[in-house]
């Protein structure tokens, strides 16, 4: 049995959820997990940045719309050796997260091991939850190939784009009908969610309009 | 001696195409909703330690292949831009003094940001022609500079909007892909 890795938890996990991950983690030998309970998203920061340095993947685990994966991220604080891990699975509960949010969560599922940033992939998942509706379009989820997770948006040249890299960054670009640059925004941190969800609101009554089909273009 | 940076070699024309191959995983395309069909996005653009690889069609006519030789078609696509996009450094609407910065130049500038082309032999294995048809894309800051990665940032979207693609050998050049 492997060493007692730790599992943070976002909002409600409910008995017969920790019964099926402790399966799962028993079955790959990840050892018994401790479940701690967080009801506010900001600990799930502050215990990312705490831990930073020994962090490899995300630190979510999110309550699912019915039939769609959840992710959740396995690291061990503990012991610098054990290798990230992820684990899949399917839970039926009511829906708190974002139908974009949730797409985003099962591609980054699809893109496996591909270097990305495991902190990089967090600030963006949190940065989905805070900007994202029922009504927001799917982002298209990828990485640059070098740890970047990006989440980007496109309607003809109208575009989003949210990019973190592993240098803590982030980058907001935007551009118009046109194709003309109308956002061009670097920091450390995050965009300001306020600002983002106005402008993915924008974005997403437009497309609404232009392709009200525009959910069957997406797995 | 600090060494120089040189980001634009004269000597590449500008009607000179700069291949990028498009990975299948991860896959930088982005899914238009407009019309379903996927287009070049921004994370196919990363400006890295020595600037952005490509091959650039005047070293690959020098050295006697075409594009369809540069890849494994089956595990990848390409795409392209001409130099001359590149270089392209056209006046925008000046950065307006709020926070966050809008504009369609980089903050204290009156235009794009234009860059340039420098050859640069690949040690990516394979053919040696194809790692002689190498080259980076750069632009006038070095990426780790201070501000590198706005000035970037703008310069990357005129990339992405004048991308083309290619998703087989025989298929032609065009802005999007099924």
């Amino acid at each position: 049995m492997g060493a007692a890795m730790s599992v943070l938890s976002h909002g409600v996990a409910d008995a017969a959820m920790i019964s099926k991950i402790s399966k799962i983690t028993k079955a790959k030998e990840l050892g018994v997990p401790t479940f701690v309970r967080m009801s506010d998203p900001m600990q799930v920061t502050t215990l990312t940045r705490r831990f930073q340095s020994k962090l490899i993947g995300g630190v979510d685990f999110l309550p699912a719309a019915d039939d769609f994966p959840v992710v959740v991220y396995v690291y061990s604080p503990h012991d610098e050796t054990e290798e990230i891990r992820e684990i899949e699975c399917v839970k039926r509960t009511a829906a708190t997260v974002s139908p974009a949010l949730a797409h985003a969560l099962r591609a980054f599922v699809r893109l496996g091991d591909q270097g990305i940033d495991g902190v990089a992939r967090s600030r963006l998942l949190m940065t989905l939850r805070r900007a994202t509706t029922a009504a927001t379009i799917y982002p298209s989820i990828t990485s640059d190939g070098f740890g970047a997770a990006i989440a980007e948006w496109r309607a003809g040249n109208r575009m989003i784009a949210i990019e973190f890299t592993p240098d803590g960054e982030y980058s907001w670009i935007a551009t118009n009908d046109e194709g003309s640059l109308e956002r061009n925004e670097v920091g450390i941190g995050e965009p300001d969610p306020a600002e983002l969800a106005e402008s993915l609101e924008q974005f997403s009554d437009h497309v609404a309009v232009l392709n009200s089909s525009w959910r069957q273009l997406f797995d | 001696m600090k060494a120089e940076w040189t980001y634009d070699d004269p000597s590449i024309p500008d009607d000179a195409l700069l291949y990028r191959r498009v990975t299948k995983q991860p896959d930088n395309l982005v899914r238009d909703v407009s019309d379903g069909r996927r287009k070049v996005g921004i994370a196919l653009f990363s400006y890295r330690a020595d600037g952005l690889s490509i091959y650039a069609s005047c070293l690959m006519d020098r050295e006697g292949i075409s594009d369809v030789e540069l890849i494994d078609w089956t595990q990848e696509k390409l795409a392209c831009v001409s130099t001359d996009v590149v270089r392209r450094s056209e006046p925008g609407d000046p950065y307006v003094g709020t926070r966050p910065p809008t504009g369609t130049v980089p903050a204290g500038e009156a235009h794009e940001t234009g860059g340039g082309v420098v050859a640069c032999v690949s040690s990516h294995p394979g053919d040696p022609r194809v790692q002689r048809s190498h080259g980076l894309v750069r632009i006038h800051l070095k990426p780790d500079s201070i501000d590198a990665k706005r000035h970037w940032n703008a310069f990357r979207v005129k990339l992405v909007m004048a991308a083309l693609l290619k998703d087989s050998s025989s298929a032609g050049w065009t802005q999007s892909i099924a």
